[in-house]
């Protein structure tokens, strides 16, 4: 075996080294122009890379295009790696057509069209007859989604590895991309995802004085509702036991609700701003953390590569702060986790089911249509998903009910996912607007906008010193390190029984079963690993059950527990300890932080949508147990 | 649709007479004796109406000036329970402008639950409440629906066993109704929200002109939402009452500042010298109005130097928080990409400056970067 792989690993190396003097590799979220093609990055973990695609909602784009040099002239064979994303579907062949252009010609035949996963298709043969200012172009020919993840041009008619281990290889070597990070400086906490969590975090941090830096793999911050996802914050700030703690949700919050509204609703520029006014933090943004270093139970360093030109930095501090969502640096770290739903005797929950299993919420694909003055058409799409009218959705807009993927991974399947959420807007779409007795009704209807980053609900646990769960929240246990108070009912979702009848197994619709609880404070033990020493956790990936989630999953609340983990980092700095030291030593110290708040700017409370249907404050204070750890 | 027939029959009768059962009321609410009230009274008939059983008269109670007081009607009620149903005899009030406003009980007749026990002062309050809520959950329940959770076998529940979203089910409506009284809210319910109300909306409909809405603009809260209501509904009206809208941008009473923003159309923005002035309507304005007319601001295509100082200026006066600079700046960046002239307008420009070097480093490093952007 070992000498199969020495075999394997001289043919790889030989194969780039050949490669590299009559090859070229182009990665398509590199160019310098991708005109109306967006980079997408979600699964860069799970296929190699970010890549392009042509979101369209079925209008083709604009092309991209970049001006490559090639390191000789000559003929060469080109390879596309790309794939067919209705494929699990449909078998015949896929909507998101393109063609690669090269110096105004078309290279080889329609791309996009076939392969069940990602693979390198050849397209075609060129002559180049010079070295440089060689106009290389993606045009898609449908707007249905077709991807670009790197094109690769070689002398000798051998594609690039797909596997993914070989496949990083070969493009730090092709891309000449150093073989360690660049070093980023020294930090007193990474906080790592720059959704409402991270950002919080970050911002309540620096304020308290430490560098820190924030790190987020898009263009924008707030993650779900940023105007990427568009989903409003929910929950409600200004409760106690911790009145003040929310201070910096109500500075960075949008100043409206509403869930898939137009992009301006969720004020990207607010958040960005309000980081960028703290000079202790240090903002990357379009950086995917994608490895760690760890000596010990501790983690040492991040590393994060850039999602557009491949450039890996790498951050080391004291403390670092997951708030990614998936868990990801916990996961990386070695850190405990769960996902899927536990059994009812593990927490002797009322509302889990009797066995565990692997199901989760789902992901939200969130859309809208605008109204035109004139008649407005839109392509027929069935690829596998067929509609009528007694199962098609007779709407103009979707927004959370929209979801999918509660039986499939929501790490190791989210492409398809995600995938599956276009097919469904699409499909039902088409419906309404080609094949619908109530056609007519959408006439003038014009698909605006379809979410290409999905709005993910639920997926890796981090466990913590406490896990959270059910009876803690029902029966309004309160513990000594009481701290982010969480006020949205237990909300947990499950597929649309009604939907269930026209599309079982595939159901893209959702309904949401609450359970009201007193606005209830989150242990602050909650919020650290148990077995990574320096590992900070907001956000959704926080140590809660599964039926527990369904309350502190709102932003609000994520965007609160942000705050206290960078109250907590704080003390953890001043006394030189760790997440854990701040418990068992340094309580009231956070107590006292959280009583105080981080708010810097006396802006209106503009925090007053999407409050959710708890019972209201039990109390107007929480009496907290005093903490003896004897 | 209902065919109504107006019949005024007496003029300055003191009400409490004989033209409607007395009874004496034991249950008023709110507490408070309308039917001892005095006025006009002016009865309607209703026609072909579908509830054969309760008095056809609707009477209206009007002032001095013609305007209605209230109106009210008396109603036969059978309300079922489990099979077995019991008449209520009861008068519902509604306000001069359609709104629900008491019930008012006949002394020996008290409204009882489905153990056949009377209501408590608790329990009409609560009714009480349950009537005004026009959006109410009962609004979209049919009378079977009540029954719903009767009718499921619990095995079959599966994971609505904790459904509080599941309307249709007696524990999840519980906190929308008076305890073991449901079919007793329903029935009032939709007798409040039925074709008594819809008989006085349409009367109100057409009673309306600008005297009327000039004497209602000034009246209490229900007259004024009802009078903004119906300048909305008749776009001729805003221009007459223009001057008097825009005070009640400023009011105290949120739906009534609600309601009169949403009265400015991106029309009459487009007019460049009421642009300044309802900007500076911000200095009196609640938080969310402050919003609401920057909002609007970013939908007008062509904005004033004047209003565009005038938010700047409250801006750094601090009548417009940090939290919402970013609106002001969406605003301003529409302007100067779509005219030079305002870019290069000096008023502007030095007050941007003055900002830019604002003590605070949000609103300092903001305003540096818009100015760098539009550079």
């Amino acid at each position: 075996m070992k000498k199969y792989s020495l075999v394997l690993l001289f043919a790889i190396v030989a194969n780039v080294v050949m490669a590299q003097s009559a090859a070229l590799l182009v990665e398509a979220e590199s160019f310098s122009d991708k005109g109306g093609w967006v980079v997408d990055q979600q699964f860069m973990d799970l296929m190699g890379s970010p890549y392009l695609m042509a979101h369209g909602m079925g209008v083709p784009v604009e092309d991209a295009e970049m001006s490559i040099e090639f390191p000789a002239t000559g003929r060469y064979d080109v390879y596309v790696r790309t794939f067919n994303w209705t494929s699990p579907w449909y078998d015949g062949e896929g909507p998101g057509k393109f063609q690669l252009r090269l110096n105004g010609e078309q290279v080889g035949s329609v791309l996009g069209t076939a392969g069940n996963e990602w693979y390198w298709q050849k397209a075609g043969t060129v002559n180049i007859k010079k070295k440089n200012n060689n106009m290389i172009v993606l045009r898609d020919l449908t707007g249905f989604n077709g991807r670009v993840d790197a094109i690769y041009f070689t002398q000798d008619n051998l594609p690039p590895p797909n596997e993914l281990t070989t496949l990083g290889q070969f493009r730090k070597q092709m891309l000449d991309i150093p073989g360690e990070p660049r070093q980023t400086g020294e930090f007193d906490l990474v906080v790592v995802g720059g959704g409402v969590a991270g950002t919080t975090a970050a911002i309540s941090a620096a304020r308290l004085g430490l560098k820190v830096a924030l790190i987020q793999d898009r263009p924008v911050l707030g993650g779900n509702n940023s105007s990427e996802v568009r989903v409003h914050l929910g929950g409600r700030i200004k409760v106690e036991p911790y009145p003040a703690l929310g201070d910096v949700v109500k500075e960075i919050g949008p100043s409206r609700g509403g869930n898939a509204q137009p992009a301006e609703y969720y004020e990207d520029e607010k958040k960005m701003q309000m980081v960028e006014a703290e000079e202790n933090i240090s903002l990357f943004t379009n950086y995917r953390a994608f490895a760690v270093k760890t000596e010990g139970s501790s983690i040492t360093e991040v590393q994060a590569r850039h999602i557009e030109n491949s450039e890996e930095l790498s951050f080391t501090a004291p403390l670092f702060a997951d708030c990614t969502g998936d868990g990801t640096i916990g996961v990386l770290a070695g850190a405990d986790y769960a996902m899927g739903r536990e059994s009812r005797d593990e927490f002797d929950e009322p509302t889990a089911p009797e066995a565990p299993d692997k199901m989760t919420m789902g992901a939200s694909v969130q859309w809208y249509s605008a109204e035109e003055n004139q008649p407005s058409s839109f392509p027929v799409f069935q690829y596998g998903v067929e509609f009528n009218d007694q199962s098609a959705k007779q709407v103009t807009m979707g927004e959370w009910t929209w979801e999918t993927g509660m039986n499939y991974d929501q790490i190791n399947e989210f492409e398809r996912i995600r995938d599956y959420g276009l097919m469904v807007v699409y499909s039902n779409w088409s419906w309404l607007k080609n094949f619908s007795a109530e056609k007519d009704k959408y006439g003038n209807r014009r698909l605006d906008w379809v979410a290409y980053i999905a709005g993910k609900r639920e997926s890796r646990r981090l466990l913590g010193d406490h896990i959270l769960r059910e009876q803690d929240l029902t029966d309004f246990v309160i513990y000594p390190d009481a701290s982010a108070p969480t006020s949205w009912t237990i909300d947990l979702h499950y597929p649309d029984p009604k939907n269930t009848e026209h599309f079982p197994e595939n159901e893209f619709l959702s309904i949401a079963v609450h359970k009201p609880i007193h606005p209830y404070p989150i242990p602050y033990r909650c919020l650290y690993s148990r077995n990574i020493d320096n590992l900070f956790m907001a956000g959704r990936n926080i140590s809660v059950t599964h039926v527990a989630l369904g309350t502190i999953r709102v932003m609000r609340t994520t965007g609160i527990m942000g705050e206290v983990v960078g109250m907590a980092a704080s003390v953890a700095a001043k006394n030189d300890t760790n997440p854990r030291g701040v418990y068992n030593g340094h309580l009231d110290e956070l107590k006292t932080l959280m009583k105080k708040g981080v708010g810097k700017y006396d802006v209106e409370d503009m925090q007053n949508y999407n409050l959710g249907g708890s019972l209201g404050p039990k109390k107007t204070t929480i009496d907290i147990p005093p903490y003896d750890k004897d | 649709m209902i065919r109504i027939k107006l019949l005024i029959l007496s003029f300055l009768i003191l009400l409490g007479g004989s033209d409607y059962p007395s009874g004496s009321p034991v249950w008023q609410i709110p507490e408070k004796d309308f039917l001892g009230m005095e006025g006009v009274k002016v009865t309607h008939h209703l026609e072909n109406s579908k509830d054969s059983l309760s008095d056809n008269k609707i009477i209206e109670l009007q002032d001095e000036h013609g305007l209605s007081i209230w109106f009210g009607r008396y109603f036969f009620k059978d309300i079922c329970i489990t099979g077995l149903c019991r008449m209520v005899r009861l008068w519902i009030f509604w306000d001069g402008t359609g709104n629900y406003l008491g019930i008012q009980l006949d002394g020996n007749d008290p409204l009882t639950k489905s153990d056949h026990t009377p209501f408590s002062l608790q329990d009409y309050i609560r009714l009480d409440e349950i009537m005004a809520d026009t959006v109410s959950i009962l609004k979209d329940l049919s009378y079977e629906d009540l029954t719903v959770e009767e009718k499921v076998d619990k095995a079959d529940k599966g994971l609505f066993e904790v459904d509080g979203y599941s309307s249709a089910t007696l524990p999840s409506l519980k906190e929308y109704v008076v305890d073991d009284a449901v079919f007793t809210c329903y029935t009032l319910w939709h007798t409040v929200y039925g074709e008594t109300k819809d008989y006085i909306d349409d009367l109100l409909k057409e009673r309306i002109n600008p005297e009327y809405i000039t004497y209602l603009i000034n009246g209490n809260r229900n007259q004024q939402l009802f009078a903004l209501e119906n300048i909305r509904q008749r776009n001729n009206y805003f221009s007459e009452f223009e001057s008097r809208i825009l005070d009640l941008i400023t009011a105290e009473d949120k739906d009534i500042a609600e309601k009169a923003i949403s009265l400015v159309t991106p029309g009459y923005l487009a007019n460049p010298e009421k642009q300044a002035p309802f900007v500076e309507l911000i200095k009196n304005a609640s938080p969310s109005i402050k919003y609401e007319i920057l909002y609007k601001m970013q939908s007008v295509d062509d904005v004033s130097p004047d209003a565009i100082i005038a938010l700047l200026d409250l801006f750094y006066a601090g009548d417009i928080s940090q939290g919402a600079l970013n609106h002001i700046f969406r605003i301003i960046e529409k302007q100067m990409a779509a005219n030079e002239s305002i870019k290069e307008n000096k008023p502007i420009r030095e007050r941007l400056e003055k900002l830019a070097s604002h003590p605070d480093p949000y609103t300092a490093r903001l305003t540096k970067n818009f100015i760098e952007s539009v550079k």
